[in-house]
């Protein structure tokens, strides 16, 4: 994800040439680079990051702050329900998921990537997204 | 004073930074180096500049004068007549993010600039 840094001017050729160093096209890096100007925030798919902290640094000087979408990187079920001080039992109920699905996941089980991305909507906002889940009780 | 053509210099066609329609050329103006990104199109004698963005300037600094002259410079530099310039995104002065009007240049010596 791209977003423009506040305190810093914004150099659209540099940052556009930072992306398409790590393969995008000159004119979808341009585009790119542009959605972030107007919208504030804008995606690109990188398909070759030599280091992360090279982008984040060419990135950076050129004025765009870069933020890498997690939801690849596995969320640890069992720190993050311990995290929250919650049973298998009450975080399966609290966020909607079958407790044996969790005992699965501690266990090692593959979790899916959408599971996944849920997961990590639960670490980031935790309250909000058991928030969502509840019904008022007539 | 506006900038004549002997105050500037084209530096050429930036090859990393060009890709199919996309070019990226530098020149050099009495306010330093600077560099136009833009996806262009040539229809006849007209120079259409998509997306244009200039690097290398501090904003408000130039002047619109001195911008009509880069202008014509560039046109001179790729034998057109007129070039329509549609601007990305502000990325510095008065509200960025928003895209500025078009503007119509002519190559004559004096023809004052069209807003669209």
């Amino acid at each position: 994800m791209l977003r423009p840094l506040s305190n810093k001017r914004l150099n659209l050729i540099e940052a556009t040439r930072a992306l398409a160093k790590r393969g995008m096209t000159v004119a979808a890096a341009k585009r790119a680079v542009e959605a972030a100007v107007e919208r504030g925030v804008a995606v690109a798919l990188l398909p070759t990051v030599e280091s992360v902290s090279a982008l984040a640094g060419d990135l950076r000087k050129a004025g765009i702050e870069p933020r890498r979408v997690a939801a690849e990187v596995p969320v640890d079920v069992k720190a993050l329900r311990t995290a929250l001080s919650l049973t298998q039992e009450e975080f399966a109920v609290r966020y909607g998921l079958n407790k044996r699905t969790v005992e699965k996941w501690e266990a090692g089980g593959t979790i899916n990537a959408s599971a996944n991305t849920y997961l990590h909507a639960i670490k980031s906002e935790p309250n909000a997204v058991a928030a969502a889940l509840e019904q008022e009780v007539a | 004073m506006t900038w004549t053509d002997a105050d500037l210099e084209w530096l050429g066609v930036s090859d990393a930074d060009s890709e199919g329609d996309i070019i990226t050329i530098s020149l050099r103006t009495p306010l330093g180096i600077i560099q136009i990104m833009a996806e262009v199109e040539i229809e006849g004698r007209l120079l259409i500049m998509h997306g244009a963005n200039i690097q290398g300037l501090e904003p408000n600094v130039a002047g619109v004068s001195n911008m009509r002259a880069l202008g014509r410079y560039v046109l001179e530099k790729v034998d057109c007549d007129e070039a329509r310039i549609e601007s990305t995104s502000r990325t510095t002065g008065a509200n960025p993010g928003r895209r500025t009007g078009i503007v119509r240049l002519r190559r004559i010596s004096g023809a004052a600039p069209v807003v669209e």
